[in-house]
């Protein structure tokens, strides 16, 4: 089944459709990769190959019978990240306080994924609790880069990059799927906040947080975003987003450059590569008009004690009472909560804890969590304001070439930096897609990242895609740069 | 902006942790970089502008706070992991530990 390598979820869909190859084959091949990659890639936390060929069986008669509601995907192998809860399968999210975690129901992304013949090849790697710069901090160790396994990845990108998914689905918080597939090669969708519902999805960053979607193209990623979308009753966030449409013409769209993000610490091939799509992207149709993020400087620190504010109060419900890890051997009941917490939980994790308690509390001279949320909402009204004068921002998905693990310890301050472009995003609650765009000079994939309006994915897509049919970044596999 | 040791103790006891000697050494050097970083914020004022806690533009629509009969103790007691009766049945509190 060599020949599949390398083709995407809508083709091979093609091909179940029309029966040139069945479900089971699909899932067969799919195994097969997993297999081989494995050992040096360590994507997966858990693989359910029974459950896939179970579950293939199913969608192929679905197919045999003429099911109608089956979708252009119906069939094809994906993986969701450890984050997305899958009624009796251990969900983890990265983190030994889940350990042996079966959740008794299902995130609504992965019912409708599987309302529509999807076909679940197991749970992904990811830092834990979703918190991390790309990968690295999985409790149960770091999946890899497929073009360099020195280097870390969230599983999702890894597996989508080496061939053993089609797609997958997991969570954007902090931005390391984002900053994963730029790495990896892959593209990847974070949708406006409210289009896809966030129910069954473990929360870290609650208000940061969003499904992330990870495909070769970013039409891969555009058909799984149609099957995910739409108001959920169990997730009172969401809302009916207008249609979803990116058959939209380059021509006439203004794409903001933000100029003070390529100053500065950039990395040059980073630079040099998103500036050249920039031009691409110009030569295609569209038009660059240098702007200016709002307040540029008060973004990392926002999002920051945002983010660790969330995660302590999010966290806190892991006590080692309800489920998860309990600690052995402790006398009284307030023991049992620290002890549980300080064994089960790792490092990075404690630190954010810690710190989203200083921020809350207002201690240590200054109420940085009320100055966070009044420069929230300003940044949010600067959004507005940058989109009146162009429908889309461009930019690097990372500021620097990602570090082998265990190069050096990973800091707080490793995290926050590697945040600066993937954190407006999530503080504004926008939309962002990141596509290949170039190789640096150890052969690791750069991507750049779009960043649009409200509800506005489907320019995104169409730019996106638009920079994909005219370039073959997208299509290189590992092992044929670098190295 | 700093983190001494006795607000450290007094951050763990209401985080219900407690650090290493080494992990707290090291959140104390990170913590004063990042907190230098943050900072930065310190220019704001607060007042006169309702901060954003989410991105979301929902409005928060509450039903009226109204006593209805409940039909549904069997589902619940149906997802329980384990129950006795009518009753979800939990671990002891304190007890050996390990999984649950």
């Amino acid at each position: 089944m060599k020949e599949l390598a390398g083709i995407g979820p809508l083709a091979l869909g093609k091909l179940i459709q029309s029966r040139a190859i069945s479900c089971v084959e699909a899932v067969r091949h799919s195994l097969e990769v997993i297999q081989h990659r494995e050992p040096q890639c360590s994507t997966f936390l858990e693989v359910t190959g029974e459950q896939a060929l179970a579950a293939a069986q199913k969608v192929q008669k679905r197919i045999d019978s003429k099911d109608e509601r089956l979708s252009p995907l119906a069939g094809v192998p994906m993986a969701v990240s450890d984050s997305v809860c899958v009624k009796g399968t251990a969900t983890t999210c990265g983190s030994k306080m889940l350990e042996g975690f079966r959740p008794p129901y299902s995130a609504t992304v992965w019912e409708r994924l599987q309302a529509e013949g999807g076909v679940l090849l197991g749970k992904t790697a990811l830092d834990e609790f979703i918190l991390g710069v790309s990968g690295e901090n999985c409790a149960f160790g770091p999946a890899r880069n497929p073009w360099d396994t020195r280097l870390a990845s969230e599983g999702s990108a890894g597996a989508v990059s080496c061939g053993e998914a089609f797609y997958a689905v997991g969570s954007d918080g902090f931005g390391a799927l984002r900053r994963s597939a730029s790495f990896c090669g892959v593209s990847s969708l974070r949708p406006t906040c409210g289009t896809v519902s966030r129910y069954g999805l473990v929360a870290g960053t609650s208000s940061l947080e969003q499904a992330g979607i990870v495909g070769k193209t970013i039409l891969d990623c555009a058909q799984v975003l149609a099957l995910i979308r739409g108001k959920d009753s169990r997730d009172s966030t969401t809302v009916e987003a207008p249609a979803l449409d990116w058959k939209i013409s380059l021509r006439g769209l203004r794409i903001g450059i933000p100029t003070a993000c390529f100053e500065g610490g950039l990395d040059p091939n980073i630079r040099q590569a998103v500036l050249a799509a920039s031009k691409q992207l110009e030569a295609l149709g569209a038009s660059l008009v240098p702007v200016e993020l709002p307040l540029a400087d008060d973004l990392l620190p926002t999002y920051y004690v945002v983010a660790c504010g969330e995660i302590s109060s999010n966290l806190a419900r892991y006590d080692g009472i309800r489920y998860g890890y309990r600690a052995k051997d402790v006398g009284d009941l307030m023991e049992l909560y620290r002890q549980s917490r300080s064994r089960a939980l790792g490092s990075q994790i404690k630190e954010h804890i810690l710190l989203g308690n200083f921020f809350l509390s207002g201690e240590g001279g200054g109420d940085y969590h009320q100055k966070a949320l009044h420069a929230r909402e300003l940044i949010r009204r600067g959004f507005e304001d940058v989109f009146t004068r162009c429908h889309m921002i461009l930019s690097p998905v990372v500021p620097t070439a990602p570090r082998t693990i265990g190069e050096k310890p990973g800091n707080l301050l490793e995290l926050y930096r590697q945040s600066t472009f993937t954190a407006p995003a999530g503080l504004a609650g926008l939309p962002a897609a990141t596509v290949p765009c170039g190789f640096d000079s150890k052969g690791i994939p750069i991507g750049f990242q779009l960043t649009g309006r409200p509800f506005g994915e489907g320019e995104l897509i169409a730019v996106a895609h638009g920079y994909q049919m005219a370039t073959d970044f997208h299509q290189r596999l590992p092992g044929e740069v670098g190295q | 902006m700093k983190i001494d040791s006795a607000l450290l103790e007094g951050l763990q006891e209401r985080s219900r942790l407690r650090l290493t000697q080494e992990e707290r050494k090291d959140f104390q050097a990170g913590a004063a970089l990042l907190l230098d970083e943050i900072s930065r914020l310190s220019h704001l004022e607060p007042e006169g502008l309702a901060g954003a806690g989410s991105p979301s533009r929902c409005v928060n629509v509450l039903r009226e706070d109204a006593v209805e009969p409940f039909a549904g103790p069997d589902a619940i007691l149906a997802q329980a992991p384990d129950r006795g009766g009518r009753y979800i049945r939990v671990p002891k509190t304190v007890d050996q530990g390990g999984k649950v």
